[in-house]
């Protein structure tokens, strides 16, 4: 299956799911808008206090991202 | 001395009784909220099916004019289970939409790990709800535990104003407005509703076909007031999802004794005791179902049912364990039954039970059908196309 | 004007014995029943034994309603429902509907009896089975079986060699909303094991139960008469599903005390239901103005030292219509409320 990844996914008929990198192909706006509700309402702290290391790299990748868009915390 | 067996038959054949008002309504708290200006109710609109639920309530499900909330799990390890729902609404005549705008529901996260909370949770709910209210199409939920996760979902905010305090002042971060639909409705509803114009469209016999049923616990155990229970499938007794939908395409659904038991995915389990996940699914749910009903396929409704019951008996076959059986999503049946390409459409190949026997038990030459596919995938491969569409499909 | 007349609603025991006391205080008292004979739900439902003692249900509540028809008193007036209510305490006017169609009654107080439904298995758990197996019964229809000494399975009417009672169905639920303990359902589910043991001796017959509540002389008079006597078999543990094997049934569950799963074979299966307003008591608290508490039982604001007393002044209420109650305190609520009934129109006409 993993050898025909690639090509099974292009060989879907819905648009939205010719992607190999997430289950359909999800809007960057949108992508930042569960940031945003990750930070504001403190899930990704939760991450924190089991994995600090992963938790720092989450963080570091949506914050950017944020700042990207210009969006504000 | 006569003994009064007769009139409990009687008792048991008039069935049960409603009470009015015995269950809060939720729909009339949505209303004073509506009518307070806290939130916006999102309406059902067009052509409209009535079905009964548990708790009695009708419950509407809207027929066309859908947008569909799709599940990371079929689309990404199942995905004929998605493009079926989408072939069928398309056959049927009913326009949706396919958004790029929606998230996951993130329930897996928040059921397994913990690792989120109510209003992170409330806020991706109600984020998806309002990206839907946007384009004036009416949510339909692919996956089970999204479903049963929103229904939570709304039972809090409808009980927290602090909670809804929160949740809108991140959607006036997002620039969203507070939106929750009228009715939470799952895809296995639609097909329920749909039922008799699905069989109306159906071109493959399935009368040969026996069926076992494994209800999806996310579907009818979690807020299940207003899932779908017929009287007049397993006398209301179970909910009649999938159920319904076999038997008006005249299959044969036969019952097995476990068919209340997880399919063992169990969330935690699946991540942290995957052993027990494959014992469960293959020992107390694929076995008994061979023992007991012998079934050519095994139908059910949501995303990790259909992973776990298919996937589970790989390992147990190399175990010598009496397994050996095809899992398919009921909308993947019913596209079959209404003439789907197996491969194009219904995307079996991703399966792992042996679905070909109950393919041939159909009438449909699988081996033919793969070439056309192959053929299909050559077109790519040779760069004539970039991806297969609608158009291909049939 | 002030009427010295009371309307008794419900011919159940609560309202029997606050039909007899108001006759007996020498007040007149119109009695509605609903059905074609007194009784209330012992009658309408076939009960065998009343809880604690197993004396014959039928001739005793024939004997309380003898002591209402035969008191001059007494008006009695079967197939009669109340329709409609108006004036003020002391001079109501109460619209009844009845088999020569409707009529008034002056009356100065009311006195509510209108009971409970037992709570229909089928279809809100829909855990058990009710209505998809023959062999899963509740314990009225038991209890109607045993009152005839026939007790045999629905599906092949052979007698049972194992019977089990499931307790605490649509009680103690917070799911359904029936957050109350019904009270009664231990010690009758105690009471019909004891029953079947002594009409079926090779039948075993287990409890599964979350806590047996039995309380005062029950714990004597039917505990442990059943473990000691009849050798019932008491596990704690929910049962979560009865399900068809062969041509029996089976039960699963969890064994608590022992900390392990359990799956037994079961020929009959009893559902201990609770209790539920009936009908009659869901229509009173809008008809009659009072107010109803959050499961539909008529409120009692001032109990427990005034427990008759309704949110009206000259309406009182009695038995399991101010929710779950056994016999006694139906009997002695009923004669309650008929002491406060008769003495409120009483005071209000030596108030002139």
């Amino acid at each position: 299956m993993s050898d025909n990844l690639d090509l099974w996914r292009r060989a879907l008929p819905s648009e939205t799911l010719h992607t190999t990198s997430t289950g359909w192909d999800v809007a960057d706006r949108t992508l930042v808008e569960l940031y945003l509700i990750w930070l504001t309402t403190g899930a990704l702290d939760m991450i924190q206090e089991i994995d600090p290391g992963l938790h720092s790299i989450l963080q570091e990748i949506m914050e950017e991202r944020l700042e990207d868009e210009e969006i504000e915390l | 001395m006569t003994i009064p067996i007769e009139a409990l038959m009687q008792k048991k054949a008039a069935g049960f009784t409603h009470t009015e008002g015995r269950y809060p309504d939720f729909q009339h708290e949505l209303a004073e909220l509506e009518s307070a200006g806290e939130i916006v109710v999102q309406k059902i609109e067009g052509d409209v099916v009535e079905v009964p639920t548990k708790f009695g309530r009708p419950k509407r499900i809207q027929k066309g004019h859908l947008w569909h909330h799709k599940s990371c799990g079929q689309c990404g390890h199942i995905p004929g289970y998605s493009t079926s729902i989408f072939w069928i609404m398309r056959k049927l005549g009913y326009d949706y939409e396919d958004p790029r705008d929606q998230t996951s529901c993130t329930a897996w996260n928040y059921y397994a790990s913990a690792t989120s909370n109510a209003a992170a949770q409330a806020a991706v709910a109600v984020r998806n709800f309002a990206a839907a209210y946007e384009t004036g199409y009416y949510p339909l939920i692919h996956c089970g535990t999204s479903y049963g996760h929103y229904k939570e979902v709304r039972h809090e905010l409808l009980a927290h104003p602090e909670l809804r305090a929160e949740v809108r002042k991140v959607m006036e971060k997002l620039g969203k407005p507070l939106v929750l639909p009228e009715e939470i409705v799952h895809y296995s509803e639609w097909l329920y509703a749909m039922r008799h114009e699905i069989a109306a469209a159906q071109v493959r016999d399935v009368s040969n076909i026996a069926v076992t049923v494994h209800p999806a616990c996310h579907y009818y155990k979690l807020v299940e007031g207003d899932a779908i229970f017929d009287p007049d499938v397993y006398g209301g007794q179970r909910t009649a999802v999938v159920t319904g939908l076999a038997q008006v395409l005249g299959a044969e659904v036969r019952d097995y004794s476990t068919w209340f038991d997880c399919c063992g995915f169990g969330f935690r389990h699946i991540l942290v005791q995957r052993d027990f996940t494959r014992s469960f699914a293959t020992m107390r749910k694929i076995e008994r179902m061979k023992e007991e009903a012998d079934p050519d396929v095994v139908l059910t409704h949501d995303t990790g049912c259909v992973t776990t019951l298919d996937k589970s008996q790989f390992a147990a076959q190399a175990h010598d364990r009496n397994v050996g059986v095809a899992v398919l999503s009921e909308a993947q049946f019913a596209a079959l039954a209404m003439g789907a390409h197996p491969y194009k459409v219904c995307q079996l190949h991703w399966h792992s039970a042996n679905y070909k026997p109950m393919l041939e038990k159909m009438g449909i030459d699988h081996e033919a059908a793969w070439a056309e596919f192959q053929a299909d995938l050559k077109r790519l491969e040779r760069g004539e196309k970039q991806y297969l569409d609608w158009d291909d499909m049939d | 004007m002030t009427s010295e007349t009371v309307v008794v609603i419900g011919g159940g025991p609560g309202g029997l014995r606050a039909a007899r006391g108001v006759a007996e205080l020498g007040a007149s008292v119109v009695l509605l029943e609903k059905d074609e004979r007194l009784g209330g739900t012992p009658i309408r439902e076939n009960y065998a034994g009343l809880t604690p003692h197993g004396l014959k249900a039928e001739p005793l509540m024939n004997q309380m309603a003898e002591a209402v028809t035969s008191n001059p008193h007494a008006d009695v007036r079967l197939q009669t429902t109340p329709v409609a209510l108006s004036g003020e305490p002391g001079s109501f006017t109460l619209t009844v509907s009845g088999p020569d169609g409707t009529s008034d009654i002056e009356c100065g107080a009311i006195v509510v009896a209108t009971g409970f439904q037992h709570f229909d298995p089928g279809r809100e758990t829909q855990m058990y089975g009710y209505y998809e197996f023959d062999d899963v019964i509740t314990l009225p229809d038991l209890e109607a079986m045993l009152k005839v000494e026939n007790v045999v399975r629905p599906s092949n009417g052979e007698a049972p060699k194992s019977l089990c009672f499931v307790q605490c169905v649509g009680s103690r639920d917070r799911r359904i909303g029936n957050e109350y303990c019904s009270k009664v359902c231990c010690g009758v589910a105690s009471k019909e094991a004891i029953e079947v043991r002594e009409l079926l001796p090779d039948c075993k017959v287990y409890i599964f139960y979350i806590d047996m509540r039995m309380y005062g002389y029950w714990e004597n008079e039917i505990y442990w008469k059943a473990q000691e006597k009849q050798h019932v078999q008491y596990v704690k543990g929910v049962i979560t599903e009865v399900l068809p094997k062969g041509d029996g049934l089976v039960v699963r569950g969890e064994d608590t005390t022992m900390g392990r799963p359990m799956e037994l074979p079961m020929d009959i299966v009893v559902l201990s239901v609770g209790m539920e307003p009936s009908q009659g008591t869901r229509e009173m608290a809008p008809m009659l103005g009072i107010d109803a508490n959050r499961f539909g039982f008529i409120d009692g604001p001032e109990a427990p030292l005034d427990p008759v007393a309704t949110s009206r002044p000259g309406i009182y209420a009695c038995g399991a219509a101010l929710g779950p109650a056994d016999l006694e305190d139906s009997v002695s609520s009923g004669a309650n409320a008929a002491m406060k009934a008769v003495g409120f129109v009483r005071g209000l006409v030596q108030a002139g």
